[in-house]
């Protein structure tokens, strides 16, 4: 009899440890984010698309991204937030910024020679910036002269991607198509 | 696998009264208690049920085929009238000892079956005395069949067997949603913990297993426990001995491992508050000044760098758009400081209720203009000045690139927005 009146105090507290609104109370980074304002960063970014191919285009970004926070912050870039014009799916990228699971994120994968991605310390005031290559297009690049490059940076303390806040970040980024080969 | 005939010794088409004389025999030299072993006893018994179940197959199909043949011959005239009767009672009498020879061979595998039923059971009861005498090396002594058994009956029970599949679809769930090590090793070896404890009938089996799922679940879905798991090892080790004492002296001595307990559950709740709160009340990761003691309680803060002073004495004539100050709170509302870094070009934002400890550039001069706001210094809680728009700030050089200032920064009434415009 006690391990069935166990078993239901067990389940009782588990189902209530299970709520979706739980999980949100208990995330933190609240106080980060009220020192966030829209010109807490500074995205600069140019790009590049090349047909890979006859159907498929790769879209290539040279971005920099500026620390004006005034805080020292762990940063990276959040998978799956980057996207150009209609590329999307990014999986490489190069210097600069990681791409960071988000704290939501149940599984993923990583390119095993350069180990699991970690963020990047950038003190205030610093600029950091690396490449990012995009390569899921709907049409080819460029049907214009910019096209709005839209990502989300990954935000923390700490280097704890559990602890991180995302902060969406977009511009209207110049872009070029270099000739098919 | 060896042959059965083999086994008993007896050749194929040997009589039913054969085989079980010779399965007698074979049994009083294979039987554990008669110096044999128990894996000779069980192969002795499967050859000797296979063999009887052979024979009722044989003995069912030749009745089969001899009933259908007595049907042909009863079709054809009135010439076998005469000996119909004579044929009709030989088909009875070897009705007679068919039925009579099954209903041996059902009694055999019948008393085997009893045999292997009270065998088991009298293995379950040894079992439980030696776990309750303490000998839990006896739970290597599980068969699959038994653990089979526990599952069909969990799956067939009802709502404890729904109750039990929830838990482990719980663990399962959370194991594949979090991919942490601990937690997957704690949830897998209790929920394997409880379903043996269940299957072995051991109440206090399943209630440390029990306990065990609830910790499981909380590293989980309460990081800071697992983060005390992670980050202090040492602390965790010494609960589980201490958890492991507390079993032996609840056992031996109940109020002494009450008192144990009572102390374990002391340091648990201190630790965690340790992890979870470090800073005393600020657990967003805010960062707290060096002294990393709330503002309100240093004594004589010193006051603002001279050059921030001279600054504020010479600049106010110059700032038409200082406001006046508002009106001081009765009440101090608490005070949770962060830190910032005046670099050039950064945006400072100073947040209501909340104060600030600024760095800039040592041995450089650094000055910061708003867009948004003002701000005032503090010593404490103690408003130093009017409230100002823009600040020109000094400290000396320093072995680091930022020193903080001595003073705290606060905004006046709603947020305030600094832009550091210079360096040099």
């Amino acid at each position: 009899m006690t391990r069935f009146v166990t078993l239901g105090a067990g389940l009782a507290f588990a189902f209530a440890m299970a709520l979706p609104s739980y999980s949100q109370v208990a995330s933190n980074g609240s106080a980060l984010l009220d020192q966030l304002i829209p010109d807490s960063f500074k995205l600069e970014a140019n790009a590049t698309a090349a047909q890979n191919g006859l159907i498929d285009w790769r879209t290539a970004i040279s971005y920099s991204i500026t620390n004006k926070s005034g805080m020292n912050l762990w940063m990276g870039i959040a998978l799956d937030s980057v996207s150009i014009g209609t590329c999307s799916n990014a999986q490489i990228y190069h210097g600069g910024l990681a791409l960071l699971p988000t704290p939501t994120t149940n599984a993923y994968s990583f390119n095993p020679s350069q180990g699991l991605p970690r963020p990047v310390m950038v003190p205030a005031g610093g600029r950091v910036a690396g490449m990012i290559e995009v390569s899921n297009c709907a049409a080819p690049n460029p049907g214009f002269e910019t096209a709005p490059l839209s990502l989300s940076l990954m935000l923390g303390k700490t280097n704890e991607i559990k602890n991180m806040v995302e902060f969406p970040m977009s511009i209207d980024a110049p872009i070029r198509q270099i000739a098919p080969q | 696998m060896r042959d059965p005939y083999d086994i008993l010794g007896v050749s194929r088409d040997a009589s039913f009264e054969e085989i079980r004389r010779a399965y007698r025999k074979r049994s009083k030299e294979v039987h554990p208690d008669l110096g044999g072993s128990h894996e000779a006893a069980v192969e002795l018994n499967t050859a000797y049920a296979f063999i009887l179940n052979e024979i009722k197959k044989k003995e069912q199909q030749r009745a089969g085929e001899e009933a259908r043949s007595q049907q042909r011959s009863n079709e054809y005239g009135s010439s076998s009238q005469a000996d119909g009767g004579y044929s009709h009672s030989r088909s009875s009498q070897q009705d007679a000892n068919w039925k009579n020879k099954f209903r041996d061979i059902d009694e055999e595998l019948e008393a085997m079956r009893r045999a292997s039923e009270q065998y088991e059971s009298q293995m379950r009861a040894k079992q439980r005395a030696a776990w309750q005498a303490g000998e839990h090396v006896t739970w290597a002594k599980l068969t699959w069949d038994d653990l089979f058994g526990f599952f069909t009956r969990t799956a067939s029970s009802g709502l404890k067997g729904i109750g039990l599949l929830t838990v482990a679809l719980l663990g399962i769930g959370s194991w594949l949603l979090e991919l942490n090590l601990v937690s997957a090793f704690i949830l897998a070896g209790s929920l394997i913990g409880f379903a043996l404890s269940v299957a072995l009938k051991s109440d206090k089996g399943g209630l440390m297993s029990a306990v065990l799922v609830l910790l499981g679940l909380l590293t989980v879905w309460i990081p800071p426990t697992r983060s005390l798991l992670f980050s202090n090892p040492l602390a965790t080790i010494s609960v589980l001995v201490c958890l492991a004492l507390i079993l032996k002296f609840a056992r031996e001595a109940g109020r002494a491992g009450l008192m144990t307990g009572g102390v374990v559950a002391l340091y648990l709740i201190a630790t965690i508050i340790s992890q979870v709160n470090p800073q005393g009340g600020n657990s967003h990761g805010a960062v707290t000044p060096k002294a990393s003691v709330p503002v309100v309680a240093q004594p004589t803060a010193a006051p603002p760098t001279s050059a921030a002073a001279e600054n504020k004495q010479s600049s106010a004539p110059q700032q038409p758009q200082a406001v006046a100050p508002p009106p001081k709170p009765q009440v101090p509302p608490p005070v949770e400081s962060r830190e910032l870094t005046a670099a050039l070009g950064v945006k400072l934002v100073f947040n209501p209720d909340v104060a600030y400890q600024l760095k800039v550039r040592s041995g450089m001069t650094t000055t910061i203009h708003a867009s948004e706001g003002t701000v005032a210094f503090y010593s404490g809680d103690k408003r130093d000045g009017d409230c100002q728009a823009s600040i020109t700030l000094t400290v000396p050089s320093s072995s680091l690139p930022y020193s903080p200032i001595n003073s705290f920064i606060r905004s006046c009434g709603s947020r305030a927005v600094f832009e550091v415009t210079t360096v040099k």
